[in-house]
């Protein structure tokens, strides 16, 4: 790599946190290829569901699965005529005929959501244990280990010390037979806890997996594993003959 | 002007009206002092409009026989109560008109009334201001729904010996609610009743996303079914399950699979299913039967052969849409969807919860919602929560015996104890002194009463 350095001269100027810096980041796949309508399908097409057009449509795909049809449908409230209307409060009137949906009134709480959280870093509504773990808790994941052993040594004699007192059993002090149990809360943590206001509902929609486990693809067709990508769209298929069926009337791209 | 020390004493009239307001269906009926659940009503919680342009309110939806392109507008949505306009249509339908099965006056009417965890603020609001306002019920409570569960019997669902009768109202201690809707499935771990609202956690899949994913399958591979949500909703019903080999029941249904491969080693029934589709003009209901691959099925629905005697039917055969639908609430990822499965929900749930509580909550899980009847939803449910949880707790898991009516039964268990039912109450007289900020704070429990 030569060594590329600004020379001064006398219409430079010296900027303070400005420099050419030459770029030596790896070159991406795609341009080291040749051709180039290789290089715009491997872009899009090599690494997975990543790009931002894919992304948008698993957004879109998944937004039209939760509504309640697929059009649009304005069905009025029939009209009684036989009722006397009776006289009603302001509060009602303005409920009655508010327009507003779901997405509105989700827009509004996290509004007030960030408006709270700017004026006071404390806020409660975001998603933070409000309590911390006792310091030494036993790490409950599967299997006991030599290392539960040390950590919980106190909390476990005092369950043993509280439960009902059972037939002696030799092995009964053996450290690999022993489980560890924690103890229950106090009442002031499980009073505090209980008090704690609820989230909000952003925070309450459960998070992703951990990652590791890569994302299933079926054939779009047949739904059977979907082996092989569309080369122009990017769809998934299992077999030629579903293939077929994709590019008659599915696959409406002509480039990647 | 000193004000005087105690209030005066409240009275509560004796009838009490419990809504389990859900998404798809309102769950609601007056409180007896033995509840059962043929006390409880179901009412479609929609307006539909017919292919005729009628408009259907609520429980005359009974009456409709022709169910072809209905569609169908929802007061509740994502789970929550938005449209007042239409949800009043459908109360006054149930509550006020002279003939309706649950007509009441309100203002002799306690009302218990639920709603889904997590609710906006604003929302809340709304309810409250509309329940005095407009219906003027003598006292309200407005309560989430899962933590109604906690006063059924849970214990004899998991075969221990039920508890005491002559102590009614006390609520579960602790238990663990997976709540899986129309809307969404929830997952709400409760403490003597209330519930941890740090720890709640919510999945965004529920019957009516299974429903619309059944629908764009069969729309790709059948017909187009794209207007026929309450026919894909009742085919979900009849020919789902839950797999509990996915990938083996996916090689089954493969298309190229031998005669001996589809049928499984040890001589399982297949998995393929013929659907033949209602008739509307003949008033047939839709009906499932066992694959025929032979070549009359086919001629028979091509209508070639139908002469005076013959008949023409659709049909529409289905293999792996059977498993693949409920798969998506173990398995979101399926449809790129951001969130982890029930049971993985049920453990992000639990980390919130101090781990002393862990063995109590695991023992008591309870579900409830329509989907758990979903054929091999709870086997499913329980395996992978096994595989999950600490290998020290043990793993007790239930459904409720009507997982549908199941919260409104525990709301007719508090309802029938007078106290309990005072001490959770608003009445309208609290309401008009101190306003509904004021009532919000009650019910979430920030002003001492």
């Amino acid at each position: 790599m030569p060594h590329v350095e600004v020379l001064p001269t006398s219409t430079s100027i010296k900027a303070p946190g400005w420099a050419l810096v030459p770029d030596t980041a790896i070159q991406s796949p795609a341009q080291q290829t040749s051709g180039r309508k290789r290089a715009a399908r491997s872009l899009g097409l090599a690494g997975g569901d990543t790009t931002v057009r894919q992304q948008n449509a698993i957004l879109k795909h998944l937004a039209d699965l939760d509504k309640d049809s697929h059009r649009d449908v304005q069905i009025p409230v029939p009209k009684d005529n036989g009722k006397v209307s009776k006289k009603t409060t302001q509060n009602v009137r303005r409920i009655l005929m508010s327009q507003k949906t779901f997405t509105n009134h989700l827009a509004d709480e996290e509004a007030a959501v960030a408006q709270q959280h700017h004026g006071a870093t404390s806020a409660a509504t975001l998603r933070t244990p409000a309590i911390k773990p006792t310091k030494s808790v036993p790490n409950l994941k599967r299997g006991t280990t030599s290392e539960n052993q040390s950590t919980s040594g106190p909390q476990t004699e005092a369950i043993s010390a509280s439960a009902p007192p059972v037939a002696k059993d030799p092995l009964e002090n053996d450290p690999l037979l022993r489980t560890y149990v924690p103890s229950a809360p106090s009442i002031e943590v499980m009073d505090a806890l209980l008090s704690a206001p609820p989230l909000s509902y952003n925070a309450a929609r459960t998070a992703p997996p951990p990652v590791g486990k890569p994302q299933r693809q079926f054939c779009e067709i047949c739904g059977y594993w979907g082996t092989t990508k569309c080369m122009k769209c990017g769809v998934r298929v299992c077999s030629l003959e579903c293939k077929g069926a994709h590019d008659d009337g599915r696959c409406l791209k002509y480039y990647g | 002007m000193p004000r005087p020390a105690k209030p005066p004493e409240r009275v509560l009239p004796d009838q009490t009206l419990i809504i389990d307001n859900g998404g798809f269906t309102m769950k609601a009926g007056f409180a007896k002092s033995s509840p059962t659940l043929d006390d409880c009503h179901t009412i479609p919680n929609c307006l539909a409009r017919d292919r005729g342009r009628h408009v259907w309110v609520g429980s005359q939806l009974e009456k409709c026989n022709d169910f072809g392109e209905i569609t169908f507008r929802r007061p509740v949505e994502k789970g929550f109560l938005v449209n007042w306009e239409a949800e009043k249509a459908i109360w006054d339908n149930a509550f006020l008109d002279k003939g309706a099965k649950l007509a009441c006056d309100p203002h002799t009417t306690n009302l218990i009334l639920t709603e889904a965890p997590n609710t906006p603020v604003a929302l809340q609001k709304n309810c409250d201001e509309i329940v005095f306002e407009e219906y003027e019920f003598a006292s309200y409570s407005r309560i989430i729904s899962p933590s109604l569960n906690a006063y059924n019997d849970i214990q004899s669902l998991y075969g221990t010996p039920s508890r005491l009768s002559a102590i009614p109202a006390l609520p579960a201690e602790c238990l663990l609610v997976i709540d899986s809707g129309f809307s969404h499935s929830t997952v709400t771990p409760l403490f003597k009743g209330r519930p941890i609202q740090q720890a709640i956690r919510r999945l965004s899949i529920g019957g009516k996303f299974l429903t619309n994913y059944l629908k764009e399958l069969v729309s790709i591979r059948h017909y187009n079914m794209l207007d026929e949500t309450h026919l894909m909703n009742e085919v979900k019903e009849a020919i789902c399950f839950v797999s509990d080999d996915f990938k083996r029941d996916l090689e089954r249904t493969w298309k190229g699979a031998s005669a001996s491969r589809k049928k499984g080693l040890n001589g399982d029934r297949e998995i393929v299913v013929d659907y033949v589709l209602p008739d509307y003009n003949a008033h047939k209901q839709g009906f499932v039967r066992p694959h025929d691959p032979s070549h009359g099925a086919k001629i028979r629905k091509m209508g070639s052969l139908a002469g005076a005697g013959d008949t023409i039917e659709d049909y529409m055969t289905l293999g792996n849409e059977r498993f693949t639908v409920p798969e998506l609430l173990f398995n979101p990822g399926d449809v790129g969807m951001q969130e982890e499965g029930l049971p993985g929900t049920v453990l992000q749930s639990l980390s919130a919860v101090p781990t002393g509580l862990w063995p109590a909550m695991l023992a008591n899980i309870l579900v409830v919602g329509g989907n758990s009847k979903i054929e091999g939803f709870m086997t499913r449910l329980e395996t992978e929560i096994r595989q999950l949880a600490p290998a020290e707790c043990v793993v007790r898991i239930a459904r409720a015996p009507d997982p549908i009516k199941s919260t409104w039964l525990g709301g007719a268990h508090l309802a029938a104890d007078h106290t309990a039912l005072k001490a959770i109450q608003v009445t309208r007289q609290e309401y008009q002194e101190h306003g509904s900020g004021w009532v919000g704070k009650a019910f979430s429990g920030a002003v001492q009463r």
